[in-house]
């Protein structure tokens, strides 16, 4: 996957592209309107994560000239804008999805993941993963041609870890991403722990391995 | 209640007052003056008998009097004033009553004295007092009508101008770009009102988007740091070297 990430603060820009880099995929980072567009212009690319908050300009900007040029980049909005406003604007003009900083990484990757999805393999699609496959239209999961019954959370957690194979999640980012913002305020996370625990059960169940590492105080690893 | 219908009510009202009270005023001017034409008419009555008796030395026949009644009675009165009274009048050829006006006074004939009453019908005057009144009730009749189309036909056709930017001011939502449109009327109050509405609402406009672009800003430079804070703690857990 050849992503290009449009961003101006230098660290955040740096952080997102060594984070997406790896695994067959190129990220591409810029840091103004002006070399996005020339950057657009020559190359193709899968998705384009776009800064809304330019130092030379909108990032809608950006998105206007792609969707006049006749291009389908999957776009992601980053934007510090959390108006609905500005949300409703960047997905009538043709954005995928929108987040609002701050993000978790692991967020970021299962989303743009999603929209890629949707994007290059028109929706019907198996997601496999080491002998996990899931049908993503059908919501079902089967490992090694066994159908596995999963709950719902099971199933996004699932999907969440897939996006980010390899990479250690923090507790935090999964209950963000599952149960909603204001699950980040409390205090114990020992809910997603069991979460993990029957998943963790039940893949082992039908495959033998045991796919999640638990790093002790921080998160979990999918690999 | 619409100010139309206020207006109205009050037109009404002060014009039908005003024509009833100017009515009334009619009718006592026209009765007064009605009352001292007749007390002339009797007076000059009154002359001519004196004339006659100081002529001829006898009392009138009462043909001499058109259709006035008079009446000739015998007194021992030396001393009577003339005095105009409201009577009962007998009309001798349509042999009815109707209402009318007296005098009474002291002629002398040879020595005798003889009370003449000379009593004339009032009929006239009241037919004219009839008239006036109908034409007053006509008019008032007519005023009320015309008053009443024109206020629902070109009062409300005045208005529209007034309920079209009210509906504008009704629907003005501060976050929509969309302006609030002049009106063209040849009203000034309106041609104001307009003028001053799309003012107030562009710039409330731009001052709605001035602070939305300084909290855009201000979320920005606060929501950027944080945003690489955490991606930078993510990128941190990944490096076995922190894991304890």
């Amino acid at each position: 996957m050849k992503l290009l990430l449009i961003e101006d603060e230098q660290s955040l820009r740096e952080t997102i592209a060594k984070y997406f880099s790896g695994e067959g995929n190129i990220c591409e980072v810029c840091a103004d309107q002006e070399t996005a567009i020339r950057k657009i212009a020559l190359y193709n690319y899968d998705c384009i994560l776009l800064d809304i908050g330019l130092p030379d300009g909108d990032g809608f900007a950006i998105l206007k000239h792609l969707r006049s040029t006749g291009k389908n980049e999957c776009v992601l909005i980053i934007s510090a804008r959390n108006s609905l406003d500005d949300k409703i604007k960047g997905l009538n003009l043709g954005a995928d999805d929108y987040i609002t900083k701050p993000f978790h990484l692991a967020e970021l990757k299962a989303r743009l993941m999603a929209i890629f999805r949707r994007k290059a393999f028109e929706n019907n699609e198996l997601l496999s993963y080491n002998g996990i496959s899931v049908d993503l239209s059908g919501r079902t999961v089967s490992v090694n041609d066994k159908a596995m019954v999963l709950t719902r959370k099971e199933y996004d957690m699932l999907i969440f870890f897939i996006a980010n194979k390899g990479k250690v999640i923090s507790k935090n980012a999964i209950a963000e991403h599952l149960w909603g913002d204001e699950m980040d305020m409390l205090d114990s996370f020992d809910f997603i722990y069991t979460h993990i625990k029957n998943l963790r059960k039940k893949l082992m169940e039908l495959s033998g391995k045991d796919f999640f590492a638990t790093i002790y105080g921080v998160g979990y690893k999918f690999s | 209640m619409k100010l139309s219908a206020h207006y109205n009510k009050a037109s009404i009202i002060i014009s039908v007052s005003v024509l009833l009270i100017s009515g009334i005023i009619y009718y006592l001017i026209i009765n007064h003056i009605a009352r001292e034409q007749l007390d002339s008419d009797l007076g000059e009555e009154f002359g001519e008998v004196v004339d006659y008796v100081n002529q001829n030395g006898r009392l009138p026949k009462q043909a001499d009097f058109d259709e006035d009644v008079t009446t000739f009675t015998k007194t021992e009165v030396t001393n009577f004033s003339a005095r105009f009274y409201d009577t009962p009048y007998n009309n001798p050829k349509e042999k009815k009553t109707e209402e009318g006006r007296a005098v009474s006074a002291l002629v002398k004939v040879n020595g005798q004295g003889y009370i003449v009453t000379i009593v004339e019908s009032r009929e006239n005057t009241e037919y004219l007092i009839q008239i006036i009144s109908a034409i007053t009730l006509a008019l008032t009749a007519v005023l009320l009508c015309v008053m009443i189309i024109t206020n629902r036909f070109v009062l409300n056709g005045l208005w529209k101008p007034f309920y079209y930017i009210l509906q504008q001011v009704k629907k003005f939502n501060v976050a929509d770009t969309g302006k609030i449109s002049t009106i063209v009327s040849n009203v000034d109050e309106f041609k104001d009102l307009s003028d001053a509405v799309e003012k107030m609402s562009s710039r409330v406009t731009t001052d709605y988007q001035g602070l939305k672009t300084f909290t855009e800003n201000a979320s920005h430079e606060m929501m950027t740091p944080l945003a690489v804070i955490t991606s930078k703690l993510d990128m941190l857990i990944q490096d076995e070297k922190t894991w304890p």
